[in-house]
């Protein structure tokens, strides 16, 4: 497999747990009552953001790459960075890019 | 006009901008800028100011500023945090010493910079100076009196009753019952040993430096007097409260990322530009490449 692509899913999955695991630590601390133990623990995974933040600029930059090399337009950039923001959507997101890839830019997907 | 010759079938510019004497491309292309430098041609060259690129411009403009500006607004609360988180505890109302800590225990370490009440009598006799120390950037000495907590004999902790330039300018140390209060501190110790073990002066407060001035047993902290008495300027705290750093610093990573994204936004709007507006390689095979000139298909100034 190529590496830029193999390196693009695994950013997009990534992307996309931690995304989830964010919403809801984000659910757990505001949605329930002030010190509970899952409040708690919702306050606590609030530090996915971090990390979120910061891989999500390594799959951007992955994207960007991977969306040159492909000749694709800006608007299908556009998805896959908006893809990494909201949750759940960067799963399909990523199937569609792939199975775009395979048919249009199978040296892309292999190596 | 030597640049106005047409040149395979299209129209060669230099000095003024001149269009071709069929409207065809002229509306679509535009004629902004291209007026200096080698002849180049209007076919296919897309303007950095044709409405179709207005889009982008905007896009790249609201993006950068929205990520500079949210970049901004987490380093401000980075700073606000870290600030506040200070203020905090330092403006807590003030307990009693023996309840945060007895003479025996480890330092308390969330009770950095807390106010604490401390009842006891002087000890004169324990006074030592601090060097070293900066006021205004001014260096000095703290003035430093232990105060036996609960009465005469028991153990005490030292107390910064002030910030002296010199030694000399040091009031008398005082004596008696004392109620005050001020900041709780941890003592220092980074190994720096005292050059002059005989003198009243030592580089730290350190525990194992001042037991040589007292009689009894000392606190592991040191409290800095709120209230210095005349003739001595309040001491700057050394240690503050730090519990707010790791919240602070999850700010300031906020910060950065989006003042990364504001750069790449504006790469991505550099590369989308050129690649825009880059003359094609191959004049011969665009759609653009007129037909061919009539012979009288001369160049008119488009002020003409």
């Amino acid at each position: 497999m190529n590496r830029l692509f193999v390196t693009y899913r695994v950013l997009a999955l990534v992307v996309g747990v931690l995304l989830l695991v964010g919403t809801l630590s984000a659910v757990l601390k505001y949605g329930l009552s002030e010190g509970s133990s899952l409040q708690t623990l919702g306050e606590r995974l609030d530090l996915v953001w971090l990390v979120h933040g910061w891989i999500y600029i390594v799959y951007v930059v992955v994207a960007f790459v991977l969306t040159q090399k492909a000749r694709w337009s800006l608007p299908q950039f556009g998805l896959m960075m908006i893809a990494g923001l909201i949750p759940g959507l960067i799963f399909w997101v990523e199937a569609r890019v792939a199975a775009r890839l395979r048919e249009q830019h199978p040296e892309l997907v292999r190596a | 006009m030597r640049g106005s010759t047409t040149v395979r079938g299209s129209t060669t510019v230099r000095g003024s901008a001149t269009v071709r004497g069929s409207a065809t491309g002229c509306g679509s292309t535009g004629v902004t800028g291209w007026t200096t430098g080698a002849p180049r041609t209007l076919e296919g060259v897309t303007s950095a100011f044709a409405p179709r690129l207005l889009a982008a411009h905007a896009a790249m403009l609201v993006s950068v500023s929205a990520a500079t500006g949210l970049g901004v607004w987490q380093y401000d609360a980075y700073q606000a945090r870290k600030q506040a988180e200070r203020i905090d505890l330092t403006q807590e109302t003030p307990r009693p010493l023996t309840d945060l800590m007895g003479s025996d225990d480890p330092f308390p370490g969330a009770d950095v910079g807390r106010p604490v009440d401390v009842r006891g009598t002087w000890v004169p006799t324990g006074t030592v100076f601090v060097s070293g120390r900066e006021h205004d950037g001014v260096d000095g000495f703290w003035v430093v009196t232990p105060v036996a907590v609960g009465g005469e004999g028991r153990p005490a902790v030292p107390v910064v009753r002030g910030w002296v330039p010199t030694v000399a300018d040091a009031p008398p140390a005082p004596s008696g019952e004392v109620d005050l209060v001020g900041s709780l501190q941890p003592t220092e110790g980074t190994g720096e040993t005292d050059p002059n073990p005989d003198d009243d002066v030592i580089p730290q407060v350190r525990i194992a430096d001042l037991i040589q001035h007292v009689d009894q047993d000392l606190y592991s902290a040191y409290v800095v007097d709120d209230t210095p008495s005349a003739g001595l300027v309040k001491a700057d705290l050394a240690a503050l409260p730090d519990s707010g750093r790791f919240t602070g610093l999850r700010n300031f990573l906020y910060a950065i990322e989006w003042w990364l994204f504001g750069l790449f936004a504006l790469y991505i709007w550099g590369r989308f530009v050129r690649d825009e507006t880059r003359e094609p390689d191959d004049l011969g095979d665009g759609t653009a490449t007129p037909s061919g000139p009539a012979p009288d298909d001369h160049p008119v100034p488009s002020n003409a």
